[in-house]
């Protein structure tokens, strides 16, 4: 049987696009800053989906993307605790963690 | 390069589950139910990362990122317990551009017209890229990754970055501990958040957590 | 005699305007009038002297030239005055009257308040005036033309408060446009045709150019008469002259009698040799001249208003003159001119006297027996009547002026487009308009002398029924408004004669005028032909009746008039004689009320095409012109609340910008 090849960079690459749209749907829609977080999460992890395959689709000398990955995951650790503290202390003043909440910025009354 | 039924099925059945479970990550109201979803979601991630000759990715993915970074989610959800019903606030009535049906459809179109146009050009432009195969022995394994990072540090640049990340983390920890200090610690409501919301959207005073009824 | 003296006499007037002008709200009224008639007499002085410089008759003209005033390569017309003997009896004409009628002013216009403005355009009126009479081109004479006819503006609409006078001069202005429209084709016309618009030369060379190009010059000719009948209030562009009598009175009697509308005339008799090459326009005269003369007598004979009665009566003595000069007699047509000018100016002016001695009542079912309590007023108008209705040879300004077109008619012949008209019906039929002259002229004089017994006829409310002097309402049955500028209401006060200025300059025309008709006699009729020998230089005369002739038609008009006299001044005679014609629906006559229709089809061919035009180009202009600049603010207002809300202070709305232009930017550089 002759088995359809899937495994190809230009699928992989859809894939990442694909988890990035889905991200953005989330950023867009959702009004709890939690959930905008997961979001947020969620095209990170596409992004680095895209940068491992194309390390392992073109470039095969050397593993620099996936010491790329460490540092996205690394930011991604450092932003989402700073950003969770931060929904902590807003939702300790305000009981409240919608993003119409804390939309305002720099306005003052 | 021949075709190896068997990378080929886990791909395929990978990036499905990926694609579900994201999609349920945006949709689902539930915060505590998104959080996992989202672990569920890091599986199947991993497995293609292993499919991509990425073993110690694939690892770390699921070390780092669902063991670490979604317990911090996990536990932070716990703490606020947002609401008992699901993430929506109970000032649903709040209507702005992007809430409700209209608000979907908006998402929905952008996301799509977005989706319409990049991915046909993602396949235009990687279908002519030829594939180059891994050359390197042991590509993805540990002690390669190692070798590539730790060798020869004085002519390494990504020896330092590496080590920097620690400094990226310190950064991150004295910020969240900024946060949590008493005087002073939080922005004061006056000085970089409006008191305008305050005006026209009522603060909700909840019952403590403790004493929380069972959804 | 010095050419520049003949500059001054249109000069000094002109100057005086000015300075009147300028001045006229500072000065005293006295000095107003003052300075107005020195200028005027300044000017008759310098005439008078020309009189006596042998220019009459067959005399030396005079001649005074600036060099060019107009100067190209293809057309020349410079500043040039000529005086000849014909435009030394104008001169003398205009500057003699406006005289009198100015002196005349100081006392008629005593109570009123504008008298700066009123001096100064009278001034104005003069000097353009003799700017025309004295021109020796035709673009000269345009500007003098146009000078009459501003003046006429601002005189009829002196009384610019009330309700219908702003409307009645702006309607002689724009009646008298339209004949400067013409009058300026003729001159383009007659510079094509002859190549130059110099009076001297054309009178030169023209009528042989003429005569070889007969139908240029007829089209031209017939241009210039458009412009005269404008200027002279001939049929169809009559309808001006009626409603001029919302004017005050003196400029009724300068302007719309003696010396405005005589400036078609005038013209005419200048380009008489032109006439005399093309029997068209001789017809159209002739039957526009006819026209004219029986609308002016029948509408008369129903009018309550004096002046409209003097004005109807000014019509038809005007188309006298365009007849006589259809006829071919230039000298008969100039000689009714003087003469018309005579005895009109008097009945004007006497009835300004009246008028003004009865608080400016102008109704003359109200002004009954007026004429007993002011004798030289009395006179006056007598005088006046007697000279309008031709009554005694010798001593009626206006009878021998009228035999001179009488006889010039008898034997003249009208043809063109295949049509003949012969004098003699055209005499017939200015002899029957000749009765009804006499009839209106005495009903008039029988109202002013009548005894008070009779009913009274209610007065009317201040400004009554007043629509726009397009309709007028002169009719028996309707009202006339009271024209006044102060509240002197009705008949409250004393009449008795009113300012020495108005009663002398009355006693020195009723002495004139039979002088004039004395010396209008031809030798024919054993006169000594000076005037018109004067006024013609030297042209030969047209063989008038003998006086044995007209016996019979002088003793018909002393009958009539005594017995029109008789009826009128009697209150019981006049009613049951009024009633007997009510009876026969006479004078509630349709054509009669409506002054043969002439306003209505005006109205419904030129005003309501025009106001429609009017209404749309302002439709056109809101909508549109000012709609424009709405869609552009539009445009931008919209736009910019659009592009508002990117600004919306929200956060994650900024968020979810960035990322969608990640997305786009990711789309352009990805190549698409």
């Amino acid at each position: 049987m002759n088995f359809p090849h899937v495994f190809t960079l230009p699928n992989c690459l859809a894939l990442s696009l694909t988890l990035v749209l889905i991200g953005s749907y989330g950023v867009f829609r959702r009004r709890s800053l939690i959930m905008i977080l997961l979001s947020v999460e969620v095209m990170l992890n596409g992004v680095n989906l895209s940068m491992v395959s194309f390390n392992f689709f073109r470039w095969g000398t050397q593993e620099s993307s996936h010491y790329l990955y460490m540092l996205s995951i690394g930011v991604a650790a450092v932003e989402a605790a700073v950003g969770l503290s931060m929904i902590i202390v807003l939702f300790k003043n305000y009981n409240d963690i919608t993003r119409e909440r804390v939309a305002h910025l720099g306005e003052r009354a | 390069m021949p075709v190896s039924p068997l990378v080929e099925i886990t791909f395929a059945l990978s990036a499905a589950l990926i694609l579900i479970s994201s999609l349920a990550v945006v949709l689902i109201k539930n915060p505590v139910r998104a959080t996992l979803l989202l672990i569920l979601s890091f599986l199947p991630t991993s497995l293609v990362y292993i499919l991509l000759q990425a073993s110690f990715v694939g690892i770390l993915q699921i070390l780092v990122y669902a063991g670490a970074i979604m317990m911090l989610f996990t536990f932070v959800i716990m703490m606020i317990n947002p609401a008992p019903k699901g993430g929506e606030s109970p000032l649903a009535g709040v209507e702005s551009a992007f809430t409700g049906l209209r608000g979907a459809v908006i998402g929905l179109l952008l996301v799509g017209v977005a989706g319409a146009l990049l991915i046909p050009q993602v396949y235009r432009a990687a279908a002519q890229l030829p594939v180059e195969p891994v050359t390197k022995p042991g590509f993805g394994e540990l002690s390669s990754i190692a070798a590539m990072l730790f060798e020869d540090p004085s002519n390494n640049p990504l020896t330092v970055s590496f080590e920097l990340i620690s400094f990226l983390i310190l950064v991150g920890i004295i910020a969240a501990l900024n946060f949590s200090r008493r005087k002073g610690a939080a922005p004061a409501k006056v000085d970089s958040i409006s008191t305008r919301p305050t005006e026209t959207l009522p603060v909700i005073k909840r019952e403590p957590a403790l004493d929380r009824k069972p959804a | 005699m010095n050419p520049w003296l003949l500059l001054l006499i249109p000069l000094i007037p002109a100057l005086s305007a000015a300075l009147l002008a300028l001045l006229g709200t500072r000065l005293p009224y006295n000095a107003i009038g003052g300075i107005a008639s020195l200028a005027a007499a300044g000017s008759l002085a310098i005439v008078l002297c020309f009189c006596g410089a042998g220019v009459f008759g067959a005399g030396q003209p005079v001649d005074f030239d600036t060099g060019p005033w107009i100067a190209t390569q293809a057309f020349q017309a410079g500043l040039h005055l000529h005086l000849d003997s014909l435009s030394l009896c104008m001169c003398l004409l205009v500057t003699f009257f406006g005289f009198l009628i100015t002196v005349y002013s100081i006392g008629y216009m005593r109570h009123d308040s504008e008298q700066g403005r009123f001096f100064a355009s009278l001034n104005l009126f003069v000097a353009s005036m003799l700017t025309l009479v004295l021109a020796d081109n035709l673009v000269l004479i345009f500007l003098g033309w146009e000078g009459v006819g501003l003046c006429s503006y601002l005189l009829i609409g002196h009384y610019w408060k009330q309700e219908d006078v702003p409307l009645a001069a702006f309607r002689a202005f724009f009646v008298n446009r339209i004949g400067d429209v013409l009058f300026i084709l003729g001159v383009f016309t007659m510079f094509s045709l002859f190549g130059t618009v110099s009076l001297s030369e054309l009178a030169l060379h023209g009528p042989a150019l003429a005569s070889i190009h007969s139908g240029q010059a007829a089209l031209a000719a017939l241009f210039l008469l458009g412009g005269a009948f404008a200027k002279s209030a001939q049929a169809p562009l009559h309808v001006w002259l009626a409603d001029a009598m919302a004017g005050p009175t003196p400029v009724s009697a300068l302007i719309h009698a003696a010396t405005m509308v005589t400036a078609g005339v005038y013209l005419l008799a200048r380009l008489d040799w032109l006439y005399a090459v093309s029997p068209e326009a001789r017809l159209i005269i002739c039957l526009c001249a006819l026209t004219t003369l029986v609308l002016g007598a029948v509408l008369a004979l129903v009018q309550t208003d004096i002046k409209k009665i003097l004005a109807y009566s000014t019509l038809s003595n005007l188309a006298l003159m365009f007849l006589a000069l259809a006829a071919g007699s230039t000298g008969a047509g100039l000689l009714h001119l003087f003469g018309h000018a005579f005895f009109k100016a008097l009945l004007f002016l006497a009835a300004g006297s009246v008028i003004f001695a009865a608080h400016h009542e102008q109704d003359v079912r109200h002004l009954r027996g007026v004429l007993k309590k002011l004798p030289v007023t009395n006179i006056a108008f007598l005088v006046g009547c007697i000279g309008g209705a031709c009554l005694v040879p010798y001593l009626a300004a206006g009878f021998f002026s009228k035999e001179a077109v009488l006889g010039a008619l008898h034997d003249a012949e009208f043809e063109g487009f295949g049509f003949r008209l012969s004098g003699h019906i055209v005499h017939g039929i200015v002899i029957a308009v000749e009765l009804l002259s006499v009839v209106y002229l005495f009903r008039l004089y029988g109202y002013l002398r009548s005894d008070s017994a009779g009913p009274v006829v209610p007065k009317p409310v201040k400004g009554g029924t007043a629509h726009a002097s397009k309709s007028g309402h002169d009719s028996h049955g309707k009202d006339d408004h009271a024209h006044g500028d102060h509240g002197h209401g009705g008949h409250g006060g004393v009449i008795k004669e009113t300012s020495p200025t108005i009663l002398g300059v009355l006693g020195i025309l009723i002495l004139a005028a039979p002088i004039f008709g004395w010396l209008s006699a031809s030798p024919s009729l054993h006169g000594n032909g000076l005037i018109w020998k004067i006024i013609t230089g030297g042209g030969a005369e047209p063989e008038g009746e003998a006086l044995g002739h007209l016996w019979i038609p002088l003793v018909i008009n002393l009958i009539l008039a005594a017995a029109v006299f008789a009826v009128f001044s009697n209150g019981k005679r006049r009613e049951s004689v009024l009633g007997l014609l009510k009876g026969l629906r006479f004078g509630a006559f349709g054509p009669l009320t409506r002054k043969f229709y002439f306003d209505d089809v005006y109205a419904a061919l030129i005003t309501t095409p025009l106001k429609g035009a009017a209404y749309l180009s302002r439709l056109i202009l809101e909508n549109i012109f000012t709609g424009l600049p709405t869609v552009a603010g539009m445009l931008g207002r919209g736009l910019s609340l659009g592009l508002r809300r990117l600004q919306t202070g929200k956060a994650h709305q900024y968020a979810i910008g960035v990322l969608l232009a990640v997305f786009l930017l990711a789309f352009y550089l990805g190549g698409h």
